[in-house]
């Protein structure tokens, strides 16, 4: 009843608005908001498009493929990574793994393993040098013309690397492509679910609709395919945290293209605590602002050489709908309660109401694209989904922004050593 | 007394003393040979002369049929002499002193049958080994005469290990191929496998002593094992440190970046100079050089001194080697005049006739579940011996701890049996399916079980002797 109670009086107020005011009062919401939901529109059409996109049985004539899994400390999951490879419809493949100065029994696992014959080649690194590194090494020791980053806290579907592998086998132009990933323990929190919902949108049904406009920029860390040639000729990876998204704009500057596999399902491990995952999008926002607005500022440019529209739209993208409204939101907050005083809480009420109806349509599109039914349980957590990432993740995304901006805070964050931390660039 | 040393491939002593004995030291000889107060006799082999002199209480015996109390070796490796002067079970339980000097020039499993060794022969040197096997010599003429005198090589073997008082040790020797020797073979052939019988019987128990690697083609311990490529089995490695280059993390084997005495990144083209600042050396890894196989952890191989075979160190064999000791029942065989089983499966039969016996003296049901194992084709020899072994554990596991557990080998294959009092064969049966499937469902080689039921008729029919040593079984 409050619920109606609340549209209803600002419903009332709204009609009474006029437009021009109405634009005003919304303007963040239909500038940051709404071309979201664009997005996902347009997502329901890629998914329509991709109808008739269904798996098509095994592979032919596949090249020798080399599976890079780079671990730190993963004592408790590299074994069922590796076992679950070892399940898919497609296995001809080498296992390259590299502890990367673990301080638990990961070696020795990766020692069992390969003893068991399960994985070709294990080295061990005594001092940590991150994952870049660690990839870096396993793809020199990897034979392989096809290689596959995957994260060892990992799992898969039975047909996730015949998936994966399936764009590069068929499209020769195709240099890397990123595999869809999905949550595992989607089950354990109320944080965990929020987080299946995010992935679904923003991976299975966002890289979608990203694949059909060719904006495919980030082939994740966690589970993508790399040609060979591709890898070496850019030289592998770089430092720096966000080194997927680095390399991914490396590969597309150099001409290759990339593309989504919506077929190719793996799952992974999401934080469960609020705290520990405002930790992680900390990072990755320092990240993403580091190699957006600091390593490819360029990109921003229209008026240089060399210009790629794709890329100058995905950095204005970002700038446009994700930077500013995140810089500009928490003023946009506080301009609203001030003038409009108690109001202003059952407007913003009235908004997440009508985002509600978005987000469930976006969600319904999302489940259906991924062809997975066991995510229609995500649907009683919906609710919760807009103002989460509204004012939970959009602040803690400011935060991050403000303190990387002005502190460069990702300097100290340990995630990789310090020693090459020394050497990226901080401008 | 001089100085002891023991040698690590005898059971042997070696005693030195000096040549002569010191002058002040005489009053203390004849003290030290009034010790001997028995009339201990020597028997000199070979027979050609005498030790220089006697210690006071000795004397030689020279007839053939006498039974001296020690055999005094005075040349060289003549060991193989002492079977033409003494019955074969005499010689293997009189102590064997060896007085010619030159002791430990043969290997062990030649040397074995010597207990003492003097480096220097003389009267003082005699007496001092006289004393130190005065307790032998006590044990010795302790023993019945049947025993002295029996040819049964069980009981004599039994009987040299108690007159000795220690373990039938085995002995380090790379001159077989086995690479382990048991001394007392010497003057016992086929120690082992009759020690082997004893402990069925429980006169002799196993005490670990080591577990060797064996070739898979011939069975030889003698194995060169190292390193080599987990990818083609060369053991042409070499060890390559990694290098990390911090500034564009390129990391990859030395060689990578070696270009004459400087290092270049092959990404960057940037000189790495200053160790922890330019670059780190995070780790190493094994190259083959034959293949380019790279890993930080190289397989081990071996190659068989013997046959030549090669492979990983997962396709090789063991065999445990055990040191026996005598039990109480076998030290009471041994003092006693009772006579030894005469065969092996007699001490399982034994406890058959016993269970069967006692289940009828109570007129119970009761019956005999069998397993008997048979070795499929392919499995090599390790995974079968560690096959049996888990089935052994789970025929235990199946029946009540209190159910009396016997496991044999007829022939060559193992059996195991369960005797089930208050059970009837009917009932045993019918959980046939259940036992098979609680026994074979571990295990990751299917063996060939053959699986029975032994009721009363049957089992009085077997064990009144209509069956060979109960092969039925």
């Amino acid at each position: 009843m409050i619920g109606v109670d609340i549209i209803a009086r600002a419903g009332e107020f709204l009609v009474a608005l006029p437009d021009w005011s109405l634009v005003m009062v919304f303007w963040l919401t239909i500038v940051a908001e709404v071309p979201r939901y664009f997005v996902g529109v347009q997502a329901t059409a890629a998914a329509v498009l991709l109808y008739g996109d269904q798996p098509r049985g095994p592979l032919k004539r596949v090249p020798l493929v080399s599976i890079l899994l780079v671990g730190h400390n993963e004592e408790a999951s590299i074994e069922s990574c590796v076992r679950s490879l070892h399940d898919q419809t497609f296995n001809q493949f080498e296992i390259i793994c590299v502890d990367d100065g673990s301080s638990d029994q990961t070696f020795a696992i990766m020692q069992r393993l390969r003893r068991e014959g399960l994985i070709h080649s294990a080295v061990r690194l005594e001092l940590r040098g991150s994952k870049p590194s660690g990839i870096n090494l396993a793809a020199r020791l990897a034979k392989g013309d096809i290689l596959v980053v995957i994260d060892c806290d990992c799992s898969f579907e039975p047909d996730a690397i015949q998936e994966l592998l399936r764009p590069i086998v068929e499209q020769p132009c195709v240099a890397a492509v990123s595999g869809n990933i999905l949550v595992r323990n989607w089950r354990r929190s109320i944080i965990t679910s929020l987080q299946a919902i995010e992935y679904l949108l923003s991976i299975s049904l966002g890289k979608a609709y990203a694949n059909i406009i060719d904006q495919v920029w980030c082939v994740s860390g966690a589970f993508g395919a790399f040609r060979r040639d591709a890898w070496e000729r850019i030289c592998g990876m770089d430092s720096g945290g966000g080194e997927d998204f680095d390399f991914t704009i490396r590969l597309r500057l150099a001409g290759y293209k990339v593309v989504f596999a919506r077929h190719s399902i793996c799952y992974t491990d999401v934080p469960e605590t609020l705290y520990a995952l405002l930790r992680q999008r900390n990072r990755w926002e320092r990240d993403t602002f580091w190699v957006r607005l600091r390593k490819y500022k360029r990109l921003l440019n229209p008026f240089r050489t060399n210009l790629s529209w794709q890329a100058l739209i995905l950095q204005w993208d970002f700038l446009l709908f994700n930077f500013l409204p995140t810089v500009v939101f928490p003023f946009y907050l506080v301009w609203l309660l001030t003038r409009y005083g108690e109001f202003g809480v059952l407007l913003l009420c009235a908004v997440t109401l009508v985002l509600y109806v978005l987000d469930l349509a976006v969600f319904v599109c999302a489940v259906l694209v991924t062809g997975r039914p066991i995510y229609w349980r995500l649907l009683p957590f919906l609710p919760l989904f807009g103002p989460f990432q509204s004012y939970v993740m959009r602040l803690d995304r400011f935060y991050s922004y403000a303190t990387e901006w002005v502190f460069t805070s990702s300097k100290h964050d340990n995630y990789t050593p310090q020693k090459t931390r020394d050497w990226l660039v901080w401008k | 007394m001089g100085y002891l040393m023991s040698r690590s491939n005898s059971a042997a002593r070696t005693i030195a003393f000096p040549s002569r004995p010191p002058a002040c030291t005489k009053a203390l000889v004849r003290t030290r040979h009034d010790e001997l107060s028995d009339d201990i006799t020597l028997l000199c082999v070979p027979n050609k002369s005498e030790c220089a002199s006697i210690p006071n209480g000795a004397r030689y015996v020279y007839a053939r049929g006498e039974t001296p109390d020690v055999v005094v070796l005075t040349e060289a490796n003549s060991t193989g002499l002492i079977a033409n002067y003494l019955q074969p079970s005499v010689a293997a339980i009189v102590p064997v002193v060896d007085v010619s000097g030159e002791h430990g020039c043969g290997s062990a499993g030649t040397y074995g049958c010597v207990d003492l060794c003097l480096e220097a022969t003389n009267s003082f040197a005699l007496t001092e080994a006289l004393l130190i096997l005065k307790p032998m010599i006590d044990r010795v003429r302790a023993l019945p005469q049947s025993v002295i005198m029996s040819t049964d090589p069980k009981r004599v073997l039994l009987a040299r290990l108690a007159v000795r008082g220690r373990d039938m040790e085995p002995a380090r020797d790379p001159s077989v191929r086995e690479t382990i020797v048991y001394p007392d073979a010497t003057a016992v052939p086929d120690a082992r496998a009759l020690a082997e019988e004893l402990v069925c019987l429980g006169l002799l128990e196993r005490q670990f002593f080591d577990k060797l690697i064996t070739c898979p083609c011939c069975d030889s311990a003698r194995l060169s094992v190292r390193e080599c490529c987990s990818a083609c089995h060369s053991t042409d490695l070499t060890e390559e440190p990694v290098i990390h280059h911090l500034r564009c993390s390129t990391q990859a084997p030395e060689p990578d970046f070696r270009h004459g005495t400087m290092l270049i990144c092959p990404k960057c083209r940037l000189y790495l100079e200053h160790f922890s600042v330019d670059y780190d050396q995070p780790g190493s890894v094994m190259l083959c050089r034959k293949c380019g196989y790279i890993s930080t952890d190289p397989a081990v191989g071996f190659t068989c001194l013997d046959c030549q075979a090669e492979g990983g160190t997962d396709e090789t064999g063991t065999s445990v080697v055990w040191r026996y000791r005598l039990t109480e029942a076998g030290l009471a065989r041994v003092k006693c005049d009772a006579s030894m089983p005469a065969r092996v499966s007699d001490h399982a039969l034994d406890r058959l006739k016993t269970f069967v016996s006692r289940e009828e003296a109570a007129e119970r049901p009761f019956c005999v579940f069998a397993s008997r194992l048979t070795q499929p084709a392919g499995v090599d020899r390790r995974l079968w011996e560690q096959t049996c072994a888990l089935f052994g554990r789970l025929f235990q596991e199946v029946f009540t701890p209190e159910t009396e557990i016997i496991d044999a080998v007829v022939g060559a294959t193992p059996v195991f049996l369960a005797l089930l009092a208050e059970d009837c064969k009917a009932e045993v049966e019918r959980a046939i399916p259940d036992i098979r499937m609680d026994l074979e469902r571990h295990l990751s080689v299917r063996p060939r079980v053959n699986y029975a039921v032994f009721g009363p008729d049957e089992l009085t029919r077997i064990l009144g002797g209509q069956c060979q040593e109960g092969s039925t079984l």
